[in-house]
């Protein structure tokens, strides 16, 4: 790669490995993402084909900048803006103190990001902190689209292989293949709580049945007439207690102020169909009073 | 069962009576060659009971290539006989203006989505965001009308070559999406890209590799699409033609497909599902006619929808519903529902046959074959056109 410098290995994707590097000409930093393209296997990995029509679709301040694809003989390179850390490392530095201005502003900015990707037909489908980069001037971007997938109207079945545990939906957990927008709102209730509380993950489950019964414990076990549709679901199991919620929201996010609690609690909803919109969220009166230096 | 490579022998004989790079359909010249080289296509990749891909693989019986090369020759004669034929195709320009968006304003219609909420599948607080975004996207991605003037391969290959695919989709249980993607693939390379006759294959199967990896959840294999040409190509041809095309089309590949558009116009007409499968009946018809490569994906779904109706209800009720959320007036839309009515009339008798006998199984309600296709609604659009 004569064009750019390698400088250092900033981590793996989902299929390729990530370096920090530098234009040689204009010395602008960027983030090279490389897959390899061996001989005698399939071509382009359908993971990164997609990554890349995706995000040349999606030019957004809050989703990262895809600025250049090169190839040559064995390997794709991805240039991409670079950031300088991801949300997983930001929490790593906040040694449990994060100030809840910097929380409203992420996670506006999560919601800005989610919202133009549903609008422009994205889902991406794994949402974390991982993939949430934070550039110095606190900009949030919404990284790593290798199990991104345009939908169409109606959205049709796809694949229940998706999410990271701990951020994955009950819906999907149960095996929902036909699922929607509301499958990244889950996500990002998961990563509300979790940045609220810089950086403790709020269902660390270990399985999927452990996830589930974390899930139910705090938020109550839903019911046919909570949800129904639930018991049809393709790994629906009538195997988990009836909790009953005992567990108060001040307990889960005690520094969150109550506006954010009512959002917190209006994305952490088991029934899909009522888990609120990325629009609707930037809407919520918990961003009433957000710092006048995010845009709107 | 052995795959079909079509095109490499078939399509190589035509060079001698195109030479001098002058576009022409010339159906006197070809129609020697092309039931020779379509029978062989149909017997190979048709009416296939739906086997396992490990087990097709098995089996190796080419037969094909002694008929492709005999009527090689043929097709070389007849060709050089009607040289002087060759003319030129002119294109009327899009006939459907973008005034219609405007005077929308003023219509009667209906809040399709009002009652959506409840349904996360239907999406309906981006519903027309997202709408509008394609309408936004086809613009862009459109393909230019006559792009293979000059080119080497002709309008008449490239159908050949989708009525092909339109086989090989069927026999790789793959989704509508991938198709309609797999043929806009197509265009929007060969438009920048020309190519030899001979590996207007390979660009055919590579889109659909291409299409598929977008689209479906679990992709053909390469080898897959290897064996399907009767090993025409390896799998590194295939590779390097991937990397080739997703250069050329700058991996832009959302572009919006005519399914995307008739789903939203069938559902703001609330029409019966006999009515919205002949509109994908008529939708699939154009994607082997080279004509129709000028038309929108919105008003090949808009044209489609509104010939649906006329044709099975005997009249048109282009509703203001239907008028506003398709973007197009019924005016607007008549050059390509003339179109559409002139492929009706011609499927009958055409060599190219994989879109007329899909439609024609129970699947799809025997949709090809009703007789309301032989109604004045479609006669009387043809006499316009």
């Amino acid at each position: 790669m004569q064009k750019y410098e390698k400088l250092e290995k900033i981590g793996e994707g989902t299929y390729g490995t990530v370096f920090k590097a530098k234009n040689r000409e204009s010395h602008e930093i960027v983030a090279l993402k490389r897959v390899r393209l061996d001989d005698d296997d399939e071509g382009v990995p359908s993971s990164a084909l997609r990554e890349i029509a995706l995000l040349k679709e999606l030019k957004h301040k809050n989703i990262v900048r895809l600025h250049d694809v090169l190839h040559s003989d064995k390997k794709l390179t991805l240039v991409f803006e670079y950031c300088d850390q991801d949300l997983k490392k930001y929490f790593d530095s906040c040694n449990g103190e994060i100030d809840q201005d910097t929380v409203k502003s992420f996670m506006f900015q999560l919601l800005k990001g989610l919202g133009f990707c549903h609008s422009h037909n994205v889902l991406h489908r794994d949402l974390k902190p991982q993939n949430l980069l934070i550039n110095k001037n606190g900009e949030l971007k919404l990284a790593d689209f290798g199990l991104a997938r345009a939908f169409g109207i109606p959205v049709r079945c796809y694949s229940a292989e998706v999410v990271t545990l701990w951020y994955r939906p009950p819906d999907v957990l149960f095996g929902a293949k036909l699922y929607s927008t509301s499958i990244d709102m889950w996500s990002a209730g998961c990563i509300f709580a979790e940045l609220a509380n810089a950086g403790r993950p709020l269902f660390p489950g270990n399985d999927v049945d452990d996830q589930l019964k974390r899930i139910f414990k705090l938020l109550g076990t839903p019911t046919d007439e909570t949800w129904p549709g639930m018991t049809q679901l393709p790994e629906y199991k009538d195997k988990y207690p009836m909790y009953h919620v005992t567990t108060s929201w001040q307990q889960v996010v005690p520094k969150l102020n109550a506006k954010g609690k009512d959002l917190l609690q209006k994305l952490l909803v088991c029934n899909p169909s009522h888990r609120l919109s990325a629009d609707d969220g930037m809407e919520h009166s918990y961003f009433a009073d957000l710092n006048s230096t995010i845009d709107r | 069962m052995a795959g079909t490579r079509i095109g490499t022998n078939y399509l190589g004989s035509r060079m001698n009576s195109e030479n001098d790079g002058i576009l022409g359909a010339k159906k006197m010249t070809t129609r020697a060659s092309q039931r020779a080289a379509l029978a062989s296509i149909g017997n190979k990749v048709s009416l296939a009971p739906a086997e396992g891909k490990k087990g097709m693989k098995k089996e190796v019986v080419k037969p094909n290539k002694v008929l492709t090369k005999s009527n090689a020759t043929t097709s070389l004669q007849t060709a050089l006989v009607h040289k002087e034929k060759v003319q030129e195709k002119v294109y009327s320009p899009m006939e459907v203006s973008k005034s219609n968006a405007y005077s929308k304003c003023r219509l009667n219609f209906e809040d399709i989505d009002k009652n959506d909420g409840d349904n996360p599948q239907l999406v309906s607080e981006y519903v027309n965001d997202i709408y509008g975004y394609m309408r936004h996207l086809e613009v862009e991605y459109a393909v230019k009308p006559s792009y293979l003037d000059g080119q080497e391969v002709n309008p008449r290959m490239r159908s050949i070559l989708v009525d092909w695919l339109v086989q090989v989709h069927l026999r790789f249980h793959l989704l509508q999406e991938t198709l309609y993607l797999t043929v806009a693939i197509i265009d929007r390379f060969l438009q920048v890209h020309e190519v030899s006759r001979n590996k207007l294959q390979l660009v055919g199967v590579t889109s659909m590799l291409v299409a598929s990896k977008y689209e479906e959840m679990y992709a053909p294999e390469i080898a897959d699409f290897v064996y399907i040409t009767d090993n025409a190509y390896s799998k590194s041809d295939i590779r390097k033609m991937e990397i080739l095309i997703l250069k050329t089309l700058e991996f832009n590949l959302g572009k919006p497909l005519p399914l995307h558009f008739l789903r939203r116009n069938s559902k703001a007409g609330q029409v019966d599902p006999t009515k919205h499968t002949l509109a994908k009946y008529l939708m699939e018809l154009t994607i082997t006619d080279y004509e129709s490569v000028q038309y929108t994906p919105s008003q090949i779904a808009a044209g489609a929808l509104c010939l649906s109706i006329r044709t099975l209800d005997g009249d048109g009720d282009w509703s203001d519903t239907l008028h506003h959320y398709s973007n197009y007036s019924e005016e607007n839309l008549m050059p390509v529902m003339r179109r559409m009515a002139t492929l009706i009339m011609k499927s009958e008798n055409s060599k190219l046959q994989a879109i007329r006998t899909k439609y024609s199984t129970s699947k799809f309600n025997k949709i090809s074959s009703i007789p309301q296709l032989k109604s004045s609604v479609i006669t009387d659009l043809v006499k316009e056109s």
